[in-house]
């Protein structure tokens, strides 16, 4: 799982770089944000399903969400041709998801605690910073396709909140790596929904 | 969707303070889980010493009676069957070949008549460990037997009704139950001033009810378990220990009626004994 945590930061500095190129040669930089939006989401799916691959229920639920995500992702930008701006609606719905995959985690903590302190887990500060990254992010995306062409083109003012939660979480990513103690002790209880095989 | 109707300046409002709403939600979340958490650790971890402490009181308990057994074991030998065999051994020095015929009869049996006294003695003892009736003819004939013993007395009434013990428990297991029917049963007559006894056994397909009643003054399961945590009460220690072995429950309780109070002990049933 430290892999695909590595893959969501290499995508997000990927995106930076990118990003601040294009905006320095004055091109639009929104197509790189959509798909690093895109990416990231994949990516935070795909982890929520390693974790809770032996729950049907939720994996049925993250499967569908995908499905809507690629559908949609689709749907916006290759066909209604609108590469250019973000589908506030879908991503919208895809980062509620992502905080209640989060939520869920964190109850599961609650119910079988495995350590006495949570934090010295790396898996707590991956969630913690998903969770962080896409509650603060929530609002921007939502409300991106409601701003002012200008204010759209001008994406670097706004740009900050997303960069500001962006740098939290990659700074909780890191301390998840730093840590070397296993995210999940193998003797836990059977029936944790966060263990592996 | 009003929301998202509006102008732009109250867009740029609610950004920020659904931002700012959503990162201080988030952070108390993760705040409450940590805490939480450890509070629920912590009073797993109370959880467990409580328990760890009740299985010392009652490991205690056991080897208490473990030592009084085996001292009483050592008293009745030595105090009764050790003079017993040494007047026997008395009878029976080398002396014993220059007396004359009917002297050395009378030696003889004398020697034999106080052997036959030790060989009861051990009998007894023995009989104290394992029950003879409870070993040959079961449960039922062993409290029944018990009873009978006590009823002989004339102090108070006591009887009992098996309704269907017709498969045997394991040895072990009714030996278990019998002690504890014993012990409940000692300690109504030492402390309850009960005018009868009545015991019933009920038979479930997973398990086995007996339960004692009796119109003197007994103990509430509050009470039970309140002299299970002190150091006093080493006999209901022991109830509660013989009852671990077999997986058995105990409940004590006072009827509604408030005239007479109730033991119910639940024994759970192997497979070969459904």
């Amino acid at each position: 799982l430290k892999w695909v945590c590595f893959f969501i930061l290499l995508a997000s500095i990927l995106a930076d770089v990118v990003s601040t190129i294009l905006a320095n040669f004055s091109a639009s930089n929104l197509w790189v944000i959509n798909l690093y939006i895109l990416i990231d989401s994949l990516l935070v799916f795909y982890f929520y399903y390693w974790k809770f691959r032996y729950h049907k229920n939720v994996i049925i639920t993250n499967g569908v969400l995908v499905m809507i995500l690629l559908g949609s992702w689709v749907f916006h930008n290759l066909i209604a041709g609108q590469f250019h701006s973000i589908d506030s609606w879908t991503n919208g719905i895809e980062t509620l998801s992502i905080i209640f995959f989060s939520i869920l985690f964190f109850y599961g903590q609650l119910l079988r605690p495995q350590s006495f302190f949570v934090y010295s887990t790396a898996l707590f500060w991956i969630v913690a910073g998903i969770l962080l990254y896409k509650a603060g992010t929530f609002f921007l995306i939502l409300y991106f396709d409601t701003l002012e062409q200008s204010e759209k083109a001008n994406f670097g003012n706004l740009y900050i909140i997303n960069s500001a939660f962006l740098f939290i979480r990659n700074i909780f990513f890191t301390i998840a790596f730093l840590i070397s103690k296993p995210a999940i002790n193998k003797k836990s209880h059977s029936k944790n929904v966060f263990q592996r095989p | 969707m009003i929301l998202l109707q509006a102008n732009s300046s109250s867009i740029s409002f609610a950004l920020f303070f659904g931002t700012l709403g959503m990162l201080l939600l988030t952070i108390g979340l993760i705040l409450f889980i940590i805490f939480h958490q450890r509070r629920v650790i912590r009073y797993q971890m109370q959880m467990q010493e409580m328990e760890a402490e009740q299985q010392k009181l009652l490991l205690k308990a056991s080897i208490k009676l473990q030592e009084e057994e085996r001292q009483r074991i050592a008293a009745d030998l030595h105090d009764d069957a050790g003079p017993l065999l040494a007047t026997a051994r008395l009878y029976l020095t080398e002396n014993l070949v220059n007396q004359d015929k009917a002297q050395q009869l009378q030696s003889i049996y004398n020697a034999k008549q106080i052997i036959d006294e030790t060989i009861q003695l051990i009998r007894n003892i023995s009989h104290s460990l394992m029950p003879p009736t409870l070993k040959n003819f079961g449960l039922e004939s062993a409290v029944s037997d018990f009873f009978q013993k006590i009823n002989n007395s004339g102090s108070l009434n006591v009887n009992c009704r098996f309704y269907d013990y017709r498969t045997r428990l394991k040895p072990e297991k009714e030996l278990i139950i019998y002690r504890i029917v014993q012990e409940l049963t000692n300690n109504i007559l030492k402390h309850s001033k009960a005018s009868f006894i009545h015991l019933t056994q009920h038979n479930n397909p997973d398990e086995m009810l007996i339960r004692l009643h009796h119109d003197g003054k007994g103990l509430t399961q509050e009470d039970f378990d309140k002299l299970n945590k002190s150091h006093v009460g080493l006999g209901l220690k022991n109830i509660k220990s013989r009852l671990k072995v077999v997986h058995g429950d105990i409940l004590f309780e006072q009827d509604p009626s408030q005239s007479f109070f109730k033991v119910s002990i639940e024994i759970p049933k192997d497979e070969d004994e459904k």
